[in-house]
């Protein structure tokens, strides 16, 4: 059993060294890590969330149809968020549910936010959303701090105080 | 227990194994060959499934690809036969993890076991059972694998034989 277990570790050992050393002499070689955005069938680079500047937001806000999702972990939601929000969370490993789409399916406008500018999780989910085929979403840019200091309504406290 | 008995002694048959375990390789390499020629297609492939942070996707397509091939190729030759197939056994078990949740979840993608296409055949059930049949197949030449028509024994046989006056 023990040679079994260390002939195993050398044939791991020697494809990940052999995979590495080819991907790095390639022309078409993979970076190790996957940039931002991730590429995947439900991909925000095929049909991208449109940004969504402040100054549009905040008229779109409080109209019929028009919904703002927060895309942020549960603990962040709970400390503040754009009044009237729903909670959709983005995780890349969990889809969203049929539920969920089908929930937004009749909105015009889906503004989804999260706390900063450089969010990749507001992008992500805007993406996906749209990918599903749910009408004019976009996703804020400066997100929920910019919401903040341009005045825009709010429950809880300001974001400048927690990260995502 | 007779009909039993016939059976192991039909299941352990030295040509038997030998022909399973060479075929479950060929499987392996034939598997990795679109996945090495296409990394990124691969790797895009993997993402679908959404099991694992995108950050790491990239390094399992890298070396996913070459481990099939080496695992395949080495036990199409019989070489360290019993920790290879633990090896494939292990990636099939995975496998059928990562379908099985993306059944549940209803993801409609392309499974990517032979071809990295996202447009390839799309993931049903039956890939689920085809992993598992490769499973137990795999299981058999771990049982009764005992070396029989590998590389080793071809050499060893021929030593022997230039060697006897």
């Amino acid at each position: 059993m023990k040679k079994t277990a260390a002939q195993i570790a050398a044939v791991l050992l020697f494809s990940a060294s052999f995979a590495f050393v080819t991907n790095a002499m390639r022309d078409d070689r993979l970076p190790l890590v996957m940039p931002f955005p991730p590429t995947y069938q439900c991909a925000s680079s095929e049909k991208p969330g449109l940004p969504l500047d402040l100054q549009t937001a905040l008229t779109l806000y409080g109209k019929a149809g028009t919904v703002f999702v927060d895309a942020r972990k549960s603990d962040a939601f709970q400390k503040g968020h754009i009044e009237g929000a729903r909670h959709i969370p983005y995780s890349f490993v969990e889809p969203l549910s049929k539920k969920t789409l089908e929930s937004l399916r009749d909105s015009k406008s889906v503004v989804v936010y999260c706390n900063r500018e450089d969010s990749e999780a507001s992008k992500l989910l805007a993406g996906e959303l749209a990918q599903a085929g749910i009408n004019g979403v976009a996703y804020l840019e400066k997100g929920f701090a910019g919401w903040v200091k341009a005045g825009g309504r709010y429950t809880g406290k300001a974001p400048e105080a927690y990260d995502e | 227990m007779n009909e039993l008995g016939r059976l192991r002694r039909i299941l352990s048959h030295p040509l038997l194994i030998a022909l399973l375990r060479v075929a479950l390789g060929a499987v392996f390499v034939v598997a990795s060959l679109d996945k090495i020629e296409n990394p990124e297609a691969f790797a895009t492939t993997i993402a679908n499934y959404r099991l694992l942070p995108y950050r790491f996707i990239n390094g399992i397509a890298i070396v996913l690809p070459w481990l099939e091939i080496i695992t395949g190729t080495l036990l199409v030759l019989g070489i360290w036969a019993r920790a290879n197939t633990m090896i494939v056994c292990g990636l099939l078990m995975v496998f059928s993890i990562a379908i099985s949740q993306a059944l549940a979840r209803g993801l409609d993608i392309s499974c990517g076991c032979f071809a990295t296409n996202p447009d390839s055949e799309r993931m049903s059930l039956w890939t689920l059972i085809w992993d598992l049949i490769w499973l137990c197949w795999g299981g058999l030449i771990w049982v009764f694998d005992r070396g029989h028509y590998s590389l080793f024994k071809f050499s060893s046989t021929r030593k022997d034989k230039t060697e006897s006056p």
